[in-house]
């Protein structure tokens, strides 16, 4: 048994089968992107390990191909399986196998990267301090506990759970939500609109609003506004129906003499640190419009550690600080804009990958295990000239170099390439 | 220590190893089941978790922090804010913040307009560094100095005193000021200093150009006073109501989407055309940093469209960052004006919506 599965694990056919499995992947979900857009297209095809026929009123979904991730876990394992029962690491293939294990970094690096790492912006003006960024896609429906005096308690609920017809129970949460209809991406409107929906909210000043379902955004710099209609349960009992949305503002609801702000918006992550925008700056070239710079100064207060300094971050320039990396992303600091009386905005992208090292690692090891096996076959190479016999000499060099040794060194250089490239 | 366990394991379960035994206890296969295992656990089929955070509650963007104590006064025109500052004894004490377009002047004369406000000498500029003493404001540093007048009465603590700090921002010289008598001025002397620390600049010059723009008050050629009556409008999703920033205004609305930075509608009606056509674009066009055009240019920037039976002057005006689109409708003997002005994507994602807007409006019967 064991054998049959290892003989299966390190079959050279289960890697031409992954590889061709791949390209089919690699077609269709590149193919898809013009309908379901870049992100959409690479969750489903690429960031899954089954891709699933999931018809769009269905509430069922049927497994019809690996995705990415379980066609790169196989090839990694084939890979591994094939190294342990045919790989053994002598000091002559020392070089190959840290090419190898640092190919084999990249690739779980990679993997670990897209599975860990996230991505998300701080859009802040100038004088405002922030300590959360806010996802570029994701979103989340949260109740706000604003009765303590320094503090807000924030429960969220991650979009994910919301789904028509569903009834959300946390011990976290003050009441159980059922959740009505729920929207991945639609527009608000206070008039009725061809293709728009009565909702049955029966609370907030949201409640005669209609909501217009639209479908989910294919362009990377837009995103989905998601609505949902929930309704609030103490126990069995309805405390009433909302209309919640990306597009409205909080709406306050009481419960048990607590009044909770209850918002559908898009996913915060807060950090024990804030961060104030000093100042934006867009320079240009002088008597031209062309931009220069765009560079944030900012200052970092984190209570925590006692700090509170200054940084710039600008183009090429991101600040690293509390596992995070700042970027500078977009600007609204014109003259023209401050002219039209408005405070000048910078954005930042703040990406978080604990993974960030391992490209570096992964090229070290590539790029020493490459020159430990250059340098191999050069001393050997150098050693045979060395010892070549002196008996050779008396012939013509001309006869000796185009007769003789060449062969052998395009050999020698050949059989280099071919295992480099192994 | 794995592997042992691994093969005990096995062999309790029935498997019997191969002879060799090496593949299934070698490293990379036992690397292989461990990444199979975390990555079950990181994309497993469990629901996404409910999660609650407490954070400290959100700062509002102030443009400054002042005591409880010190009243705020009616801005003039040259200041940004002012604070009286009563004490027990009668005595006022006065803060000051005066924004000076950027001046080219050296810190000698600064100061020594200040020490001849108190009755003092003037001073040589070798002194002048030593009597200053640097100051944080905001989110930088400017200087302050610290001048008394010379004695005049019995009572020392009566004697006039400034503390004064300024710094040269990149465009403006802004002017902080505590006057008073000495020993008030002292005991200001520590909030004043806060207060100092506390000024956001940006907002502070905001707020003073939004107020100076307001005081400056309507244009010239207005022609009969405007009603004041709102018409019926529909206001499209997404638009929040504001509070207008001029006395000019009879409407705003702040419009933010996703797409881009954040644009503002605004409602004004005038009578006698509002000046023209033509000035009014090239006020626009000053606005978004564009040259003035002349008359003949016009057409080049307008369209017309029907709104509500009546006809509806569309400018669009594109400057680098800002973009200004603006529908003008005459009503009997007054002109509406709707301005959409900010950025260029949130305009273009809001056209639609804005030209339905000015289209819904139902006007009162004078216009």
């Amino acid at each position: 048994m064991v054998k049959h599965i290892v003989q299966f694990l390190t079959s050279l056919k289960l890697t031409v089968a992954c590889l061709a499995v791949s390209m089919v992947l690699v077609f269709i979900g590149t193919l898809a992107q013009v309908d379901e857009g870049l992100y959409t297209a690479q969750e489903r095809y690429f960031k899954s390990f089954i891709i699933y026929l999931e018809p769009a009123e269905a509430d069922w979904r049927f497994p019809v191909f690996p995705g990415g991730y379980l066609v790169g876990v196989v090839l990694l394992i084939n890979l591994l399986a094939a190294h342990g029962k045919r790989f053994k690491i002598t000091k002559k293939k020392l070089g190959i196998f840290m090419i190898h294990a640092g190919l084999i970094l990249l690739l779980v690096g990679q993997l670990f990267t897209d599975l860990l790492s996230r991505e998300s912006a701080l859009e802040f003006e100038e004088g405002q301090s922030k300590n959360y960024s806010e996802d570029f896609r994701k979103n989340e429906l949260v109740l706000i506990d604003k009765s303590a005096p320094d503090s807000d308690k924030i429960i969220s609920i991650p979009e994910s759970r919301l789904r028509n017809g569903s009834l959300i129970e946390d011990s976290n949460l003050p009441f159980n939500i059922k959740v009505h209809d729920y929207w991945s991406n639609s527009d608000i409107s206070g008039t009725e609109k061809p293709d728009s929906v009565k909702t049955d909210a029966t609370q907030g000043p949201a409640k005669d609003f209609f909501v217009l379902p639209m479908p989910p955004v294919t362009e990377m710099n837009r995103r989905d506004l998601p609505s949902a209609v929930i309704e609030l349960f103490d126990g069995d009992q309805s405390i009433g129906t909302w209309l919640t949305s990306a597009v409205l503002k909080p709406q306050t609801v009481s419960h048990e003499g607590t009044d909770y702000e209850i918002v559908l918006r898009f996913q915060r992550y807060y950090e024990p640190f804030s961060l104030t925008l000093l100042k934006a700056s867009h320079d240009k070239y002088k008597g031209t419009e062309l931009p220069k710079n765009f560079s944030s100064r900012v200052r970092i207060q984190n209570q925590e550690t006692e700090e509170d300094r200054e940084v710039l971050i600008y183009m090429n320039h991101p600040l690293r600080y509390g596992g995070l990396t700042f970027f500078q992303f977009q600007m609204a600091a014109d003259e023209a804009m401050q002219r039209a009386g408005m405070i000048p905005t910078s954005t930042l992208q703040v990406v978080r990958n604990p993974t960030w090292l391992t490209p570096y690692l992964a090229c070290i090891m590539v790029g020493l295990g490459l020159v430990v096996q250059f340098m191999m076959h050069l001393l050997g190479f150098l050693k045979k000239q060395r010892n070549r016999p002196k008996a050779q000499s008396p012939r013509s060099p001309n006869k000796t170099k185009a007769g003789k040794h060449s062969p052998s060194s395009e050999e020698q250089s050949g059989k280099s390439t071919t295992s480099a490239t192994s | 220590m794995i592997s042992t366990l691994m093969k005990t394991r096995l062999t309790q379960l029935g498997f019997s190893m191969p002879s060799s035994g090496r593949f299934v206890t070698s490293a990379p296969v036992q690397l292989s089941l461990a990444a199979i295992i975390a990555m079950g656990l990181f994309t497993g089929c469990s629901k996404e978790a409910i999660t609650v955070t407490v954070i400290p509650k959100e700062r509002l963007n102030l443009a400054y922090e002042a005591p409880d104590h010190w009243t705020p006064r009616q801005g003039s025109a040259m200041r940004a804010v002012s604070f009286s500052i009563p004490d027990e004894h009668g005595h006022n004490g006065e803060v000051s913040v005066l924004p000076m377009p950027r001046l080219n002047i050296d810190d000698i004369e600064i100061v020594n307009l200040w020490r001849q406000q108190v009755g003092l000498e003037p001073t040589s500029a070798d002194q002048v560094s030593e009597l200053a003493s640097r100051v944080k404001i905001g989110s930088l540093e400017g200087n302050l100095f610290d001048l008394e007048s010379p004695a005049q009465g019995d009572d020392p603590d009566h004697n006039a005193r400034i503390v004064t700090a300024y710094l040269h921002d990149e465009n403006i010289t802004w002017f902080f000021k505590l006057t008073g008598p000495s020993h008030f001025v002292e005991t200001e002397k520590p909030a004043f200093t806060q207060f100092l620390a506390s000024v956001n600049l940006a907002k502070l010059q905001q707020d003073f150009q939004r107020r100076a723009a307001a005081q400056r008050g309507p244009a010239p050629n207005r022609g009969p006073a405007p009603s004041r009556a709102l018409p019926e409008w529909e206001v499209p999703s997404g638009w929040q109501s504001g509070t207008p920033s001029s006395s000019m205004l009879l409407a705003s609305f702040s419009v933010e989407t996703q797409v881009d930075g954040p644009a503002e509608v605004t409602v004004s009606q005038l009578g006698n055309g509002g000046g023209g056509l033509l000035l009014n674009v090239n006020r626009w066009r000053g606005q978004i940093g564009l040259a003035a055009i002349e008359a003949e240019d016009l057409s080049n920037s307008i369209e017309t469209l029907d709104a509500n039976g009546l006809e509806c002057t569309l400018v669009d005006l594109k400057g680098t960052e800002a973009r200004i689109v603006a529908g003008i409708v005459n009503v009997g003997p007054q002109t509406w004006f709707y301005k959409m002005m900010g950025a260029s994507g949130t305009i273009d994602a809001q056209m639609s919506a804005f030209i339905s807007f000015v289209q819904s409006v139902k006007y009162p019967e004078n216009g």
